[in-house]
């Protein structure tokens, strides 16, 4: 036995358990985040792109819906019957 | 020369592992969520990036149905009364019908006429502030009781999408004080579009006058339109 070896084999495995689930729980993190991402980018807007993929249209939508009103009205004068 | 590894190398080699992939992690999520801020300002030369915001925007374009100044005649008719209405099929001149003397025979600009000025859908509905008793008033025996009436219809074909509410289209129907009528709504894609030359709604209106009923009379109509 080597007497380097200090650490024992059981440690070493629960810590690539470990780092495999860090691994998998980040890479997760990073999917979500970038979903979370795009969904504020494009959930609010329309863009159109030309063949070299810039961005040359955008219509930005309403974050919430908008109410807008217009008056008109009815007149007369009555005067007294005859 | 033995060049195996010891566990404790290998140990420190997986911390050190954990460590960059968190660290990774922690700089990945940080420039994400960053956003995508100046996405449209690398365009190279000669690119053009416009934005446009869409604008909710409704109006009367004929705001104002004036029947102007006038009475009853009572003797001319056996009911005591002076019908008189303007919708898009009197091509801007009052039917009137009883003993209506004097008053306009016709309204500037025609009926009253809703315009969608916007860039998007809209869903149109119409408030009356008071009814026929409250705007016209009268109907004393033997006098028939006030009658006031609206009708909506496309004032340009196909400016409400999915079709105008069904029993609503140029019919005239009893005014209710304050309460809100949708008339190009509803129904999942039924809106008033905003294209030039199908983007525009008008409104009839029908008055009966009872021969008691006098004085200056005005009443207010409210168009809301929601995107």
């Amino acid at each position: 036995m080597n007497q380097n070896n200090t650490i024992p084999n059981k440690a070493i495995a629960i810590l690539i358990i470990v780092a495999l689930l860090v691994t998998i729980i980040s890479t997760w993190v990073i999917l979500g985040a970038i979903k979370t991402s795009s969904e504020k980018q494009f959930a609010r807007t329309h863009t159109v792109t030309n063949s070299n993929g810039d961005v040359v249209l955008k219509v930005l939508a309403p974050t919430t819906p908008q109410n807008k009103v217009s008056t008109g009205q009815v007149l007369l004068k009555i005067n007294s019957n005859i | 020369m033995n060049m195996e590894f010891s566990n404790k190398t290998l140990a420190w080699l997986v911390v050190a592992t954990i460590v960059v992939s968190l660290a990774g992690t922690l700089i990945s999520v940080n420039r994400i969520t960053q956003g995508a801020n100046g996405l449209i300002t690398f365009n190279t030369t000669g690119n053009a990036t416009v934005s446009i915001t869409t604008q909710t925007q409704l109006n009367f374009i004929v705001s104002a149905l004036n029947f102007g100044v006038g009475q009853v005649n009572a003797s001319v008719t056996t009911n005591y009364q002076c019908n008189m209405s303007l919708n898009k099929s009197n091509a801007g001149t009052f039917y009137r019908a009883g003993g209506c003397v004097n008053f306009s025979t016709t309204n500037a600009g025609g009926a009253l006429t809703l315009q969608n000025d916007g860039n998007t859908f809209l869903n149109v509905s119409l408030n009356f502030s008071t009814n026929a008793a409250g705007f016209i008033g009268g109907g004393g025996a033997p006098n028939p009781l006030p009658l006031f009436k609206f009708s909506v219809s496309e004032n340009e074909s196909g400016s409400c999408f999915g079709g105008m509410n069904a029993t609503m289209n140029n019919t005239y129907f009893d005014v209710v004080a304050n309460q809100w009528i949708p008339v190009c709504s509803g129904s999942p894609g039924n809106n008033l579009l905003y294209a030039d030359g199908s983007d525009s709604l008008t409104i009839g209106i029908f008055i009966g006058i009872p021969s008691d009923a006098q004085g200056n009379k005005n009443v207010t109509i409210t168009a809301m339109g929601t995107s």
